[in-house]
């Protein structure tokens, strides 16, 4: 059985094109030589990737085992709860916009937010303790990711409705990092789009530009984080519909393979699925910073980015 | 604050004494008082500008959750919340203790009479009766048997880390701790260690020990890998042969010199790219010596994987992992390490 992804949207970034080319310098030409420098040996061979790639899904398998796989059916049962949570994860994003913050600290952000709920109840009636948990989770992983952290009521100057102290973020800080046992450095989906890319490109090597490809494919598993529906899956599953979701690929057993022999196709199928449905229904929700200049090279890309730009023209007029 | 029934660090250790500054607090050396077992403790003040929890406290404790499996990275075992005696805010990192670090190992073999234990000088005498022969002996034996296993477990941890994307960045003896029983080394103080998803942005004012700082991050490159630490490693591989440190400068600009006396001014045919680094102006042209020369005493086999190390371009440098299996560890006993 294979998905039909002709129709899907190649859609705006949701952080600056700046940050991207600041963060991500490959380019078309150079690739080998960069792949070279990031794992500092001469003779990369595939075997360094494939070993890197083993343990970050060894690591991930423990990780998983102990966070967010319930916490979807904990949200189904509180309607208010997902609401609060959809709105929390949207302050975050305008904030991680603001800032220019990386696409890392984003995920890491919920991550922490989505664990901290799973263990923790909250009352409707108040409206603050979210808000301060949002400010905490994000200056929590803006600590762990960024080379420059804002001030802590600097990170609060976007819409919000509670103004926290230093002090007061700093108690809520010390509580969530008890909760979450100290263990901010998690696995995420970051972790292996590059491994991914690379395993991909040996197989096709059509795309021009690898820079616009992992800013597509950010974009799409930040968007993620969104929809609560995703917290099922594992974060190496997640990579891997957004990469073959942005790169126009049917998922099928070959593609799935040439990945890692450990990651299953069924939740990588079901995972895009799930992508082609939600994304483009939330899409027109979304905060955007600015549409990226970054302009596809290839013909597949130009007919994909006009398509994604009616389709969105549309979503507003709704 | 304090939740019923879980004690407070005061209350759970009972102080023995300091050992040491770590990168960002006091080090002490406590007992347990539950179970009696001798730990480190490593406090964190969190007080000083009142944002919050310190980035480098959270990047180590959240790493050593990570990877505190492998036997060659210190062991994290708790965080306890404590206060100060002003009321303030302290947190306690509880780490298995060990007993020495590997600087203090170099500098006892420095005055070499105070630590050759009485048994071994009496064999030592048996054979090589003059004073001269003693000292020799006894460093070349040091060299033969020991220099192999600490580069080895050092590689191996280096590895380790590596291997789950995690970049020391600041590699030196102070934070590779040994026990001198088992001789038993461990990676320490990951407080400047971060993740890395590729490419590693450029981190300004950065605190990396000079004498063990890669050359490229001298020169302001704004991407980093994980060849800083081999470069780190290779720094350290000369110290332990030698007792003293390969590239001992006192500024950015005298530590590029060391290194450049000892390999050579690079250009752009040894380094591509190096004349477009940030940092890089016109040097003094030094032509490169052999590194045998400043490290007399280490093997053939030893002196090709030092230069492995010690590449300039990153690219070209050994990793931890093939670091591994270089020729110079063939006879190595690796079954316990």
């Amino acid at each position: 059985m294979s998905f039909d992804s002709s129709n899907h949207p190649i859609s705006p970034d949701l952080y600056c094109s700046e940050v991207t080319s600041e963060v991500i310098h490959l380019d078309s030409d150079d690739e080998a030589l960069k792949f070279n420098v990031l794992w500092g040996d001469s003779d990369h061979d595939d075997s360094d990737d494939e070993s890197i790639l083993l343990n970050l899904l060894e690591s991930e398998h423990n990780q998983v085992q102990e966070q967010t796989k319930f916490l979807g059916q904990q949200l189904r049962k509180k309607t208010w709860l997902i609401n609060a949570r959809e709105e929390a994860i949207n302050w975050i994003l305008k904030v991680h916009a603001y800032y220019s913050f990386k696409p890392e600290t984003a995920y890491l952000s919920v991550d922490y937010f989505n664990r901290f709920l799973l263990s923790h109840t909250f009352t409707q009636d108040k409206a603050w303790p979210l808000q301060l948990l949002s400010v905490t989770c994000l200056s929590l992983a803006a600590k762990m990711e960024e080379s420059k952290v804002p001030l802590l009521l600097d990170l609060q100057v976007i819409e919000s409705r509670f103004l926290f102290k230093p002090k007061t973020v700093q108690r809520m800080e010390l509580l969530v990092m008890a909760s979450l046992k100290w263990r901010l450095r998690t696995i995420t989906p970051f972790d292996f789009v590059h491994l991914f890319i690379s395993k991909l490109l040996c197989s096709a090597s059509t795309w021009g530009d690898l820079s616009y490809i992992v800013s597509l494919v950010s974009d799409v598993i930040i968007r993620t984080c969104l929809v609560m529906d995703f917290l099922e899956f594992s974060p190496s599953t997640i990579a891997a519909a957004a990469l073959l979701w942005v790169t126009n690929q049917c998922v099928d057993d070959k593609k799935s393979y040439c990945l890692h022999k450990n990651i299953s196709i069924e939740m990588v199928k079901k995972c895009y699925k799930l992508m082609k449905q939600k994304l483009i229904i939330r899409r027109s929700e979304l905060y955007w910073p600015k549409i990226s200049q970054l302009l596809p090279r290839s013909p597949t890309c130009v007919l994909d980015h006009a398509a994604a730009m009616q389709e969105s023209s549309d979503a507003h007029k709704l | 604050m304090e939740k019923t029934g879980v004690l407070s660090a005061k209350e759970a250790f009972e102080k023995l004494e300091k050992v040491g500054e770590g990168t960002y607090g006091k080090v002490y050396r406590a007992r347990e008082k539950a179970t009696g077992k001798i730990v480190a403790l490593k406090k964190t003040r969190l007080h000083e500008d009142e944002e919050g929890v310190p980035p480098t406290t959270l990047r180590e404790v959240s790493i050593l959750r990570m990877l505190s499996r492998d036997p060659h990275v210190v062991r994290l075992m708790d965080v306890k919340q404590g206060q100060n005696k002003e009321g303030k805010t302290v947190l306690y990192l509880v780490f298995e203790y060990m007993d020495t670090d590997l600087k203090k190992f170099i500098r006892s073999f420095r005055q070499s009479g105070e630590t050759i234990p009485p048994h071994i000088i009496k064999v030592i005498l048996s054979i090589c009766p003059s004073i001269f022969n003693i000292r020799f002996f006894f460093v070349h034996l040091f060299l033969s048997i020991w220099l192999q296993s600490l580069m080895y477990q050092l590689c191996k941890g280096v590895a380790f880390c590596h291997g789950h994307g995690i970049l020391h960045r600041d590699l030196k003896p102070h934070n590779l701790l040994m026990d001198r029983k088992t001789m038993m080394l461990k990676i320490a103080d990951l407080g400047l260690a971060r993740a890395f998803t590729v490419p590693i942005k450029k981190y300004t004012h950065e605190i990396l020990t000079l004498w063990y700082r890669a050359p490229e991050v001298l020169l302001g490159a704004t991407h980093y890998s994980m060849a800083v630490d081999m470069w780190s490693v290779g720094c350290i591989f000369a110290e332990l042969v030698t007792k003293q440190a390969l590239f001992p400068g006192d500024s950015e600009l005298q530590q590029l010199l060391h290194i450049f006396r000892l390999l050579g001014t690079p250009n752009e045919d040894v380094w591509p790219g190096v004349s477009k680094l940030m940092n890089w102006h016109e040097y003094p042209q030094w032509n490169p010596q052999s590194l045998s020369t400043a490290v007399p005493s280490l093997d053939e086999l030893g002196l090709d994987l030092l230069s492995q190390m010690l590449k300039y371009e990153p690219s070209k440098r050994i990793s931890a992992k093939k670091a591994m299996e270089h020729v110079y560890f063939d006879d190595l006993d690796k079954r316990h390490l």
